[in-house]
């Protein structure tokens, strides 16, 4: 394999490793799936706020969407949007450049 | 069982995308008309559309433009800079050639004995000659 595929499977594997930070957090510590749930019902709630105003569709959509994403699915959800949040803070362009670092 | 729950887990995020189309579609139209029978109109035109006609390339690019909007760019960039430049420091580091090399060192110290072994000869030759012209 030549180094472009080689460079593309360690930046996979960092963002794997980015992606398993949150179930590895709730399984050291189980108390952090309330707070992962707390936050992500605020998220959804103020997303959804955001797009629609305030009234009864909002809440309606916002129930819906909650009970996928923070009942059924947590776990991804989190790794989801803790995904979110370090491409918003530009940490994959940190990852990006640590691991262009090791093909130098 | 695991291609079930897969399966399970796909509809069930392409259910949450398709809402999360919806939620656009109807801020989009609310914006830009207000309350009123001619945007719960177009809003029901616009449904119609994206969940009958194409539901399958509105979901994709919902996607496409989520990941756009979360600075997915930004990572494909420095993903081909880093790409870009690893095959020119591969060819860099393959064009160096150091100053000299074992081979060559090995085969200029052998000329040069050969060449001072070659003198020493000559200095001899020329003694004798010299003691024979006495």
């Amino acid at each position: 394999m030549n180094s472009q595929g080689n460079v593309l499977i360690f930046i996979l594997i960092a963002f794997a490793v980015v992606l398993l930070i949150p179930p590895v957090i709730i399984t050291i510590f189980p108390p952090a799936k309330y707070l992962f749930a707390l936050i992500m019902v605020f998220m959804v709630f103020s997303t959804v706020r955001a797009y629609l105003g305030d009234g009864i569709p909002t809440w309606i959509i916002s129930g819906i969407l909650i009970y996928f994403l923070v009942f059924k699915y947590l776990l991804v959800t989190s790794s989801l949007w803790v995904f979110q949040i370090l491409l918003g803070v530009g940490f994959g362009s940190v990852i990006m450049w640590g691991v262009g670092t090791r093909f130098r | 069982m695991l291609e079930l729950a897969l399966l399970g887990i796909l509809s069930d995020f392409q259910f949450v995308i398709q809402i999360f189309i919806m939620v656009s579609i109807m801020s989009f139209v609310l914006n830009h008309l207000g309350k009123g029978l001619l945007s719960m109109v177009v809003i029901l035109v616009v449904f119609y559309v994206v969940f009958f006609i194409i539901p399958g390339l509105s979901e994709i690019v919902f996607i496409l433009y989520s990941l756009l909007m979360i600075g997915f760019s930004t990572l494909l960039v420095d993903f081909f800079f880093i790409t870009a430049s690893a095959p020119q420091q591969q060819q860099a580091q393959e064009g160096e050639k150091p100053d000299l090399t074992g081979n060559e060192l090995r085969e200029k110290t052998a000329a040069m004995e050969k060449a001072r072994h070659a003198g020493h000869q000559a200095a001899g030759m020329l003694q004798n000659m010299m003691r024979r012209g006495r």
